[in-house]
């Protein structure tokens, strides 16, 4: 490379060239990159004041005993608040009904989001209709989701679904009530809501799969699940493992439709550890130790969303 | 060649253009957009002779205008008493020049943002709807000023124009703390049976005088082949049950705490409060009534689902019209039944407000006289008796006279002996102590109601429920 290549050396003859000269550094206040920074600020001002100050303030706030029932109370507690949370019995509650919904809820939203993008993939009369239909569910709101399910549906005798349930014999049940159906009811509505979004996702990956590849899968597998296990799945792999973070990272931070269907109840059957974290700081007014139940909560959407990034980069090389 | 000059947008300008747009938008009313604000009342030019519709208020002799030019926000919930006070806003400006801003938001709602705005001391509401529990809690954080000095201004406040011993004592102790007033009280309610008189009747069952009396009734009733079930205890869904369980709790002998300062909610009166209480509705209320909120109550009372239930006196009025209503005609009301410690006991409930102790000195007259204002009794005439009727009737003024005033008992004869009834509970059946006056309540109330819901859910039982709920809130108080 000539010394005088760069960029401003737009290649023209060599006689038209000016002499090199040593580079002098430009003002920064006539540089594109003040521009670029101007333009940008606002933006980056904002992600930064909306985004990474509050969770700074979350982690040094749980430093502190912050009780507003009890304001002369308040002081400096160092690693107090962790340690207390490894003996509270609701949080460890909390975490086992987290792990649950959040596991089987992203697992049962990609087998059925899978399987019913499969299903609407192929050509058949009617489809656009079935493909509008099973995605209503993802345009409301969480909220009214839940409250959707807790009386329309679900309520017993006249529920829909519970009548439904009554008129094939099988019995009323106490679906948000009854500690041995209420995770799994959340669960379900969760499902239901969400399974739409990976069933996007999966339909739009299916259409932009190379063709070759199926094509010869066709002519060499003998059954299509041959077909789908050695051919389809992998090359859906990036689609999965992405719905796969998407998914887990929104079923961590759930709030509005378990709180619409249950508000963690009964008891403490559904209370997912965003609710506890709410309940603690919001209503017991305990700001400290819900700062540092929110730091887990933080630290542990970082720490899964890290895992699966790595495993698709890892995936990716 | 050189062609016409083309001005092209330059980065200079561009910059400068969104700098003057963004001037221009700050200076013509960009802040009053930010702030978004609901409805604002425009202050009307000050009249010179008095208004016939402000002559009632004129006769407190103060001069209502001094705060006039200020503009407040006031918090409330969604409700009928509310509604009725926010047509009247405009009259308030016209008295005052004060404007105000109306925001209406659910009550658990609402308490979450008062918290976050008093604990943050932004004053961005002046006052807030606030039930008598959170007083302990504002005022040891003196979040909310004490009023005696407003009250002991001559400038600001006529007290005999105010009457507040016209007031029931209950609802200002209610808003007070260690002695001091927090808070002037708007609206208020007891807790009542509803039953279904027609049922009773045709069973030949006597109005529950105690708490068998209610059991028993509840087994005669109990029909759930034809979709009538014996009785509800009203709202249960977690911590809603702070709200019925405690006049069961107390009608029992239960105390919160003992002479030492602790927890004593898993004593003997206790666990068989809490024991009945989840027979009673393990027995004869409808399936699900756990996940219960007053709404889904009073549902099932008015489409004739329920034999019997507790509710707020404030929701009569929805039980005897007839457009929402299958019970019209086939209803009572009556006072708690006794428990076995022979008292009854009803919620100490109503609205009050307080002054934020973080706004400005004059933002705090104008919030004083929007609360007097609104506790005044020309007020509660103006929106119960003095407004447009039975259906849109307000049932829970501030005043005891208005309570013996005919013209306001025939706008809330919703039942038979309504007016009597409610009188008598508040007057009677109201306990100060119905819910322990701590400022931990909020966090004392989420651990009862959780292990309450545990009970009803039958995780735990009645004893191993409150031994949890008394230790957690032992914990609380050594906490501080």
């Amino acid at each position: 490379m000539r010394p005088t290549e760069g960029l401003w050396d737009r290649g023209g003859p060599e006689t038209a060239r000016p002499v090199a000269q040593p580079r002098r550094p430009a003002s920064f206040l006539s540089s594109e990159g003040l521009f670029a920074w101007l333009m940008i600020s606002p933006g980056l001002a904002l992600m930064v004041g909306l985004g990474t100050l509050p969770l700074v303030l979350l982690v040094g706030l749980s430093f502190f005993r912050i009780n507003l029932t009890n304001p002369a109370g308040n002081r400096w507690a160092g690693v107090e608040n962790y340690i207390r949370l490894l003996a509270d019995g609701q949080f460890w509650n909390s975490m086992r009904v987290t792990a649950i919904y959040t596991v089987s809820g992203v697992a049962l939203q990609v087998v059925i989001g899978m399987a019913l993008a499969l299903f609407l993939f192929r050509v058949f009369v009617g489809r656009n209709l079935v493909r509008t239909l099973v995605i209503l569910p993802l345009i409301l709101a969480p909220l009214v989701a839940g409250m959707l399910w807790r009386t329309l549906l679900l309520t017993p005798r006249f529920g829909i679904l519970d009548y439904v349930s009554y008129s094939l014999g099988l019995g009323s049940h106490e679906w948000l009530t009854s500690s041995r159906l209420a995770l799994l009811s959340v669960i379900v509505i969760h499902v239901w809501q969400w399974t739409p979004f990976a069933f996007l996702v999966f339909l739009a990956s299916l259409h932009a799969l190379p063709v070759e590849p199926l094509e010869a899968a066709r002519l060499d597998c003998r059954s299509w699940w041959q077909e789908l296990w050695y051919v389809i799945l992998p090359l859906m792999l990036p689609a999965i493992v992405i719905v796969a973070i998407l998914r887990t990272i929104a079923a961590l931070n759930a709030f509005a439709q378990i709180y619409a269907a249950t508000e963690g109840g009964p008891g403490t059957a559904t209370q997912i550890l965003n609710l506890y974290i709410h309940n603690t700081a919001f209503v017991g007014l305990s700001i400290g130790y819900g700062s540092a139940l929110g730091a887990v909560q933080l630290l542990i959407t970082v720490g899964v969303a890290l895992l699966f990034f790595r495993f698709r980069m890892r995936m990716a090389q | 060649m050189k062609g016409k000059r083309i001005d092209r947008p330059s980065r200079r300008k561009f910059l400068g253009a969104g700098a003057a747009g963004i001037g221009v938008a700050i200076t013509s009313g960009l802040p009053g957009l930010l702030r978004g604000q609901s409805k604002v009342y425009a202050a009307a030019p000050a009249a010179k002779v008095v208004d016939p519709e402000l002559a009632d208020f004129e006769k407190a002799g103060i001069d209502w205008k001094q705060a006039s030019g200020e503009h407040i926000t006031v918090m409330v919930i969604p409700s009928l008493f509310f509604r009725v006070a926010q047509e009247f806003s405009p009259q308030f400006t016209k008295l005052t020049g004060v404007n105000v801003t109306w925001q209406v938001i659910p009550p658990v709602q609402m308490r979450e943002k008062h918290v976050l705005d008093l604990s943050t001391k932004t004053g961005q509401f002046a006052t807030v709807s606030t039930d008598p529990q959170y007083y302990p809690l504002y005022a040891v954080n003196k979040w909310v000023d004490d009023l005696a000095p407003y009250l002991d201004d001559p400038k600001l406040t006529n007290k005999e124009w105010l009457d507040l011993k016209d007031v029931f004592p209950l609802w200002l102790e209610g808003a007070s703390h260690e002695g001091k007033l927090y808070g002037l009280p708007y609206d208020g309610e007891a807790t009542l049976l509803l039953y279904r008189s027609d049922l009773y009747k045709a069973k030949n069952i006597a109005v529950p005088q105690t708490f068998d009396d209610l059991m028993e009734a509840a087994r005669k009733l109990h029909d759930p082949a034809n979709n009538l079930y014996g009785g509800n205890f009203g709202y249960h869904i977690r911590l809603i049950n702070m709200y019925i369980w405690p006049s069961v709790f107390r009608a029992y002998g239960g105390e919160w705490f003992d002479k030492a300062g602790n927890p004593t909610v898993n004593n003997k009166q206790s666990i068989e409060a809490t024991t009945y209480y989840v027979d009673f509705l393990t027995k004869y209320a409808p399936p699900g009534v756990a996940n219960w909120n007053w709404p889904e109550s009073l549902d099932a009372f008015v489409n004739a689902r329920l034999a019997q239930t507790f509710m707020g006196s404030a929701t009569v009025p929805v039980a005897a019209n007839p457009a929402k209503s299958k019970v019209v005609g086939n209803f009572g009301v009556a006072r708690w039944p006794k428990g076995p410690a022979g008292k009854r006991v009803t919620s100490l409930w109503n609205w009050s407000f307080p002054i934020n102790a973080a706004i400005s000195p004059k933002a705090k007259r104008a919030t004083w006289m929007f609360i007097q204002w609104m506790a005044s009794k020309p007020m509660q005439i103006q929106t119960s008796y003095g407004y447009r009727g039975k259906e849109e009737s307000r049932s829970g003024v501030n005043r005891m006279s208005m309570w013996n005033d005919e013209r306001y008992r025939k706008t809330v004869a919703f039942a038979a002996g309504f007016a009597d009834t409610v009188l008598t509970s508040i007057r009677e059946d109201t306990d100060l102590h119905w819910r322990p006056r701590v400022p931990q309540w909020p966090e004392l109330a989420n651990i009862l109601g959780i292990q309450l819901h545990r009970a009803l859910a039958k995780q735990a039982t009645p004893k191993e429920a409150l031994d949890e709920a008394n230790a957690k809130i032992a914990e609380l108080m050594k906490q501080g």
